[in-house]
């Protein structure tokens, strides 16, 4: 009962703790206790690490595009919330204390419209007007000093659960907070509501297909399908339509970046992202040499009959561009690894034909040796 | 110090490792179970670290490392959860190795291949890539990797080394040590 | 088979050990020389030494064991670090030290990179030094780190011989955290289970780079456990008398000092 007693009073002091009021606009930023500075300077070595290691997205017209969103969703912050892209395919994006805000080139390639990022957008800012990196540092010391006593006074099983729940990720009631923030920043902004819950369809396919057992994203609470519904309750009480929908509007200043992605995917054997992805057919429609990618993800993704449609891609890639050559050299490698010889000489040829200058010149001229000593044989 | 780089250093080169660290007195070193031979530079370390890696350094793996590993087809590429086959071409394996360095952190995900071309070790078709990134503190790391299959093992003979001063002053003995590499058969 | 007397001596056993833990623990400074340096002619002891804005940083330790660097005391401790060296080699006309002098870009971006791979460098003699295992302890007697000849530029536009890092780290333990080891102290003389904190490392570092050649010529730290706190004057310049105790080359001639 004692220990019962200590338990309550422990845990209700520090739920109860005062929250800070959220940030107004520019101004507001100036008036920060010394607690929250530091957790400020400490993001600071986050940014430096981040724009030193090589890792933020370089296209000034895709950032610029971007911070403008945020912009048209905060103009009270004057654009005092950065927003960065990081080269990654990951579906992710997360706010630092101080208000630079981090996406993923990974998830901008997903989204179908400009209503959808501002979507991801105004959920990241609404975690930094509302000081929850502050709040959850503090939830984090409080809750972990918790268990350090409570173990003490050996009792182990409430405040090492706390602690845990506030060690993975914003907690449940911080991304509700940011969810219902971020969707009246939507609103207001003029976006088209109904968008919303198609951010998180887009995290549960993910999901699904790379079969990812921890969920990620700002995704630890409450869970992703939970979320999609939140969204479309919110979204009920609004009349349909509403700015950023164009799926060609956003198309055409993230086509560099949707392909850009794709290679990325590929290059670290995420095919059945990149598959994902593909399976849209507004992106296989606007994405230039789509059937190659698509040939590759399936040469990647090396499951029964993945060969047959890899070739049938690569063919169908030659057949609408003649003078791409990794289609041909694609093919070709394909050939040789299904003892094809002629056709695979022939392929290989007209690749080194097309880009006398590929840094793969080599392996390609290799090949080409197996298959001529075997076409002879 | 406060690195994660110089914690790996510190696990490194304090007991958490499978076999103590010596020093390369005779240039012959045998792989573990004996499955390989290699002539490794006088003077630097070797340390068996698993039974799948062995590591030589002269001043220290943040400052120069030759990683030699070996592990199963299966388990080829543990990051990426793929495995390597015997008649897999020189080229996919380069690419499996790609994709298995990107996974293995934010900052090796942005690394720029910098050359990727066949080769020869121990008499079989390999691979050779040269990757570069950059650290946190946007120091360049330049990497080249040569990789191989023989029959169910897959054969990878790394070196790892900062660009500024390191990676050349360094990479002569790594290429004599790859020269020298001997598969054994059983 | 434990009886009342076995178990009252084992709680008085706990308190004593975390007392001694908490109070203060040793500490240990140690320099390095490269011996090979000055061999020749043109391998002269600096004379000017560039001053590297100091990478010490601080940080708090709460009552959970929640780590939170501050800025505010790292700029305190670097200060402190600073005045006690400008202090210690002045007294000993050991070398001048040159805080912030005027570079150009390419240069400040050369040593931005060459303090990245100092890092690596500095990292590495240390880890061998502190490694338990022999054979890099040896490596580490033969003590010729170095950063290469890239700072050769910086050497001549600047007039300098040499550059000089100060590394540090220091966590200190909040109020909470003192009062849970306290409170640790109390539980385990009340109930015999013995919560152990976590200690407080304080690390200092110097290490001096001539610039004309690369090499770590002098490398010198101090490693303590227990409760150091950088942001006390007097501790850092405790530290800082120490370390520079080990420099090897006494003092600079008198002629030193006038412009190449």
């Amino acid at each position: 009962m004692r220990s019962g007693a200590v338990i309550a009073l422990l845990t209700a002091s520090a739920l109860a703790a005062a929250r800070p009021a959220p940030f107004t606009d520019a101004s507001s930023l100036g008036h920060l206790d010394s607690d929250e500075q530091r957790v400020w300077s400490q993001s600071n070595d986050m940014v430096l690490a981040l724009q030193r290691g090589g890792v933020v997205y370089a296209d000034p017209g895709v950032t610029a595009y971007v911070q403008g969103v945020m912009n048209r969703l905060f103009p009270q912050f004057e654009g005092r919330i950065h927003v960065e892209v990081l080269r990654s395919p990951q579906l992710n994006a997360f706010a630092l204390p101080d208000g630079h805000v981090y996406i993923n080139e990974g998830l901008l390639a997903r989204f179908q419209n400009e209503a959808q990022l501002a979507t991801v957008l105004a959920h990241e800012g609404t975690h930094f007007t509302h000081r929850h990196g502050y709040q959850n540092q503090q939830s984090v010391k409080d809750n972990s000093a918790f268990a350090t006593f409570g173990a003490m006074l050996g009792i182990p099983i409430l405040p090492q659960l706390v602690a845990a729940s506030s060690v993975f990720g914003f907690s449940r009631e911080l991304e509700t907070e940011a969810d219902k923030g971020g969707f009246a920043r939507l609103s207001s902004a003029g976006y088209d509501v109904h968008e919303s819950p198609k951010v998180f369809e887009h995290l549960i396919a993910e999901i699904k297909v790379e079969d990812i057992k921890e969920p990620y994203f700002f995704a630890s609470h409450p869970k992703l399908a939970e979320r999609v519904d939140n969204m479309r309750k919110l979204a009920a009480g609004f009349p349909p339509g509403g700015a950023g929908t164009s799926h060609a509007a956003y198309a055409q200043v993230m086509g560099k970046t949707r392909v850009d992605n794709l290679e990325q995917m590929l290059s670290m054997g995420r095919a059945k992202s990149a598959l994902l992805m593909l399976a849209d057919s507004e992106h296989m429609s606007e994405l230039p040499h789509a059937q190659y990618y698509l040939g590759e993800a399936y040469r990647l993704r090396a499951q029964p009959g993945d060969a047959q449609l890899a070739e049938s891609a690569y063919l169908k890639a030659i057949a609408d561009a003649a003078d791409f050559a990794p289609s041909y050299r694609a093919v070709g490698v394909l050939y040789i690894k299904t003892q094809q010889y002629p056709a695979a000489s022939k392929y290989l040829t007209r690749y080194l034909e097309l880009s006398p200058d590929a840094s793969d010149r080599k392996y390609v001229e290799s090949y080409l040796a197996i298959a001529r000593k075997k076409e002879t044989q | 110090m406060r690195h994660a780089s110089t914690i790996i250093l510190m696990l490194l080169l304090s007991g958490c490792a499978q076999q103590q660290p010596v020093r390369v007195d005779t240039p012959r070193t045998e792989g573990p179970d004996k499955n390989y031979s290699v002539d490794l530079p006088l003077g630097w370390m070797k340390q068996q670290l698993t039974d799948k890696t062995m590591l030589a350094s002269r001043d220290g793996p943040l400052l120069e490392a030759i990683y030699i590993g070996r592990r199963t087809a299966k388990e080829a590429f543990p990051r990426i959860k793929k495995g390597a086959a015997d008649n897999m071409l020189a080229s996919e394996l380069a690419e499996l190795e790609i994709a298995e360095v990107k996974s293995q952190d934010t900052f090796t995900a942005a690394l720029t291949v910098l050359e990727n071309e066949p080769a020869l070790v121990s008499s079989r078709d390999a691979f050779r890539i040269k990757v570069s990134y950059k650290n946190t503190r946007g120091l360049e790391i330049d990497r080249v990797i040569y990789g191989f299959m023989d029959a169910s093992s897959y054969y990878s003979i790394q070196y790892i080394a900062p660009k500024l001063y390191y990676f050349d002053r360094y990479y002569p003995d790594f290429e004599k040590s790859v020269a020298s590499f001997q598969v054994v058969k059983k | 088979m434990r009886g009342p007397m076995t178990m009252a001596t084992f709680r008085l056993a706990a308190v004593l050990g975390l007392t001694a833990l908490v109070a203060g623990g040793c500490a240990t400074t140690k320099g390095s020389v490269n011996q090979s340096f000055g061999s020749t002619p043109e391998q002269a002891p600096p004379r000017r030494v560039l001053l590297v804005e100091p990478d010490i940083r601080l940080h708090e330790v709460s009552a959970g064991g929640v780590v939170e660097k501050i800025d505010e005391w790292s700029r305190q401790a670097s200060q402190n670090a600073v005045n006690s060296l400008q202090d210690a080699v002045g007294k000993q006309t050991l070398f001048e030290l040159v805080a912030a002098p005027n570079l150009t870009e390419a240069d400040k971006a050369a040593l931005d990179q060459h303090a990245a791979l100092y890092a690596l460098v500095g990292g590495s003699a240390h880890g061998a030094q502190a490694s338990p295992y022999a054979a890099w302890r040896q490596r580490a007697a033969t003590f010729d780190y170095t950063l290469g000849p890239g700072l050769q530029g910086v050497a001549e536009h600047t007039h300098m011989d040499a550059v000089l890092f100060l590394v540090g780290t220091d966590y200190i333990s909040s109020a909470g955290r003192r009062a849970a080891m306290v409170f640790g102290i109390l539980a385990a003389a009340l109930t015999g289970v013995v919560i152990a904190p976590a200690g407080s490392p304080t690390f200092m570092s110097v290490g001096l780079v001539d610039m004309r050649t690369g090499a770590l010529i002098w490398y010198a730290t101090d490693i303590r456990g227990g409760s150091s706190d950088l942001r006390d004057a007097g501790v850092m310049k405790e530290l800082i008398d120490g370390m520079v105790q080990t420099y090897p080359y006494g003092a600079k001639p008198a002629d030193a000092g006038k412009t190449k």
